[in-house]
């Protein structure tokens, strides 16, 4: 049980990382 | 307020306008690649740092070059973090034993986010959870690097108004690496001895066992609090060694302890403003910004010492004597430490806040209503009057933008700011980055409020989150206002009197952090990239001076009515119908529930 939250929040530690290079991307466009 | 109260205040201002030029000026010299006093030392230093990371100190980045070294640092930061945290048990320097099961998932995870953005909320108790080792390289090495990311961040801003058709802003590694080697640890290095001179501690010994003059057993912490101590003020992290951070007798033992602790989280964020007008070649744009800060934060102060030193009128009433004396500090004291009184807390409450520090040396949950208000309304205004290192500068200039925006709007002209046309990309990337703060602050808070957890729910006691909480009625709403806007604004302070180690909060609260942090960091990166690569218009009869007092009285009023537009609903079922009712003599008691039975 602990591991798998460790994964989960590793992943949306991750996850938020990658939404913000998104979020350059857009910034960059708009 | 007492005459000795006024002078402190007085002192304080006086200094930190004497250190503002020698700082800014060091750092300008810095920050544009000019040699220091400090290049014979710390050169070799930096020239081994960039050889070991294969970093080109002559390369210059573009925006999206700079903002993305600035997410992957910080990514590999925080997952390291977390990873020293849950396995601390097999770690060095832990002579208490603590093991990582005492910290859990959603903690480690809110901590390591928490210590990345320069936030240092402290939903865990350090003294009875982290090893020296998770406090030194897990914690306190990101008090370093987190701040000197912010401070990297304003130049990269500062670069975009003083570049003339550039397609870069600098080096996000460069830019880090000064900032921490010639700037963050000498400044720390000093601080910490300072600190330890007036009885700081600092050691690696395993906690002391007392026996109390009434016979009971007493644990008394210990650990590298000093050097742990200068850089949480310097780098405006706030994270303190203890959970009582500086009301504790070892983080901040004396009143002088508690002044240098002052100067020490305002020093850079001032120094910065004169930085900025050097590097833009005219340091009365520099002197605007520090005088439109000065105005804000004296306001603060002015609102928040007559608050305290008042108190509660429903004391005095029952007979309580609340006018200070020889004897007596008067006013409101609960929640406050004897040693510093009641100007010394009132002035580390607007300072810290003002600031996006987040260190205490009082309980702001046990300040009166407008005391209480006056550091929830300075988070909420961006934590741009002074500021954090680096972070106050940038959000500032945010609102400059807005401003001369919003002055051009009203006299029918494209504005200006520094010569560079402020148009459609600057403004819509000033706005994202307002809006954000504002909606991560009211969504999450509004949320919090509303959900009703299931009987057997994971994420936190059953029941709403009244059972989080210690005070019902408007101060309850304060508590939980105040955490997310703590999160988003990556002060780290809490009111107090909330339980936010829950995971539903971990997570949220961690959430907030990195919205706070990186999602305002990259629209104001954009329009500093979009800024540089512009041509400088030379200055006409038409032109907006921004060095002036109408412009420091326009900066003020425009930050003052955004932040009283966006959060002026929230605070009014808060802290300001809290004032109103105790003055009429209504009072919220304290509940013991969920949590805390």
């Amino acid at each position: 049980m602990k591991i798998m939250l460790d994964l989960f929040f590793v992943v949306i530690t991750i996850l938020f990382f990658l939404i913000s290079w998104a979020y350059v991307k857009g910034c960059d466009r708009l | 307020m007492t005459p000795t109260g006024l002078l402190q205040i007085a002192i304080y201002f006086l200094i930190l306008l004497l250190l503002t030029k020698p700082m800014g000026s060091f750092m300008a010299r810095l920050f544009e690649g000019e040699r220091t006093f400090l290049h014979p030392v710390v050169r070799p230093l930096e020239r081994l740092v960039y050889k070991l990371s294969a970093v080109d100190e002559n390369h210059e980045q573009r925006w999206t070059e700079y903002a993305a070294s600035l997410l992957a640092f910080s990514l590999v930061g925080i997952l390291l973090t977390y990873l020293i945290q849950r396995v601390q048990g097999m770690l060095p320097f832990n002579p208490q034993g603590f093991g990582g099961k005492l910290i859990s998932p959603d903690l480690a995870f809110n901590t390591a986010v928490s210590f990345g953005t320069n936030t240092n909320w402290q939903a865990y108790t350090p003294e009875t959870t982290v090893s020296y080792f998770t406090q030194m390289v897990g914690l306190a090495v990101h008090n370093f690097t987190s701040a000197a990311a912010g401070i990297a961040t304003a130049m990269a801003m500062v670069r975009g108004f003083s570049r003339r058709s550039a397609s870069s802003i600098g080096n996000f590694w460069v830019d880090m690496t000064r900032a921490t080697l010639y700037l963050l640890m000498p400044l720390s290095i000093v601080g910490a001895m300072l600190l330890v001179g007036q009885g700081c501690i600092q050691n690696f010994k395993p906690y002391d066992k007392v026996a109390t003059l009434e016979g009971a057993a007493q644990t008394i912490a210990q650990g590298p609090t000093a050097s742990q101590e200068a850089i949480k003020m310097i780098g405006t992290n706030g994270g303190g060694f203890f959970n009582a951070n500086s009301a504790h007798p070892f983080e901040n033992p004396t009143p002088i302890a508690n002044f240098l602790q002052l100067l020490m989280i305002f020093m850079i964020p001032a120094g910065l403003t004169y930085t900025f007008g050097k590097m833009v070649r005219d340091t009365r744009q520099g002197w605007a910004l520090l005088a439109a800060m000065s105005v804000v934060f004296l306001a603060g102060v002015f609102v928040v010492y007559p608050a305290e030193q008042s108190g509660n009128p429903n004391l005095t009433k029952l007979g309580v004597e609340s006018a200070a004396s020889a004897t007596q500090p008067g006013g409101n004291m609960e929640g406050k430490e004897v040693r510093f009184g009641i100007p010394a807390s009132a002035l580390f409450a607007v300072v810290t806040t003002d600031a996006s520090c987040g260190a205490v040396n009082g309980m702001h949950d046990s300040y009166t209503p407008l005391g209480g208000l006056v550091p929830l309304v300075n988070i909420q205004l961006g934590e741009v009057i002074f500021g954090g290192v680096g972070a106050g500068l940038y959000g500032m200039l945010m609102y400059a933008i807005l401003a001369v925006f919003l002055a051009g709007l009203m006299v029918g002209r494209t504005p200006e700011y520094l010569g560079k046309k402020i148009e459609q990309k600057e403004v819509k990337m000033a706005m994202l980055a307002m809006l954000i703060l504002a909606a991560s602050i009211l969504l999450f808070a509004g949320g919090g409020m509303l959900v009703h957890f299931a009987k057997n729910a994971w994420m936190n006691p059953p029941g709403p989150i009244s059972g989080n909480l210690t005070n019902n009625g408007p101060h309850g709403l304060s508590e939980v206002l105040y955490a997310y806007t703590s999160g988003t604004g990556n002060n780290g302070s809490a009111f107090g009197g909330f339980n936010g180690n829950s995971p539903y909060f971990n997570t949220t609260i961690g959430l907030a952090m990195l919205i706070g942090r990186f999602l305002m960091m990259i629209p104001l990166l954009a329009a500093a990239g979009s800024l540089a690569q512009k041509k400088a218009v030379p200055v006409s009869a038409g032109t907006f001076p921004t060095h002036g007092v109408l412009f420091v009285g326009w900066l003020v009023a425009v930050i003052l009515i955004v932040g009283a537009l966006t959060f002026f609903p929230a605070l009014s079922l808060g802290p300001i119908v809290e004032h109103f009712l105790m003055n009429d003599g209504k009072l919220f008691s304290l509940v013991l529930t969920g949590f805390w039975s």
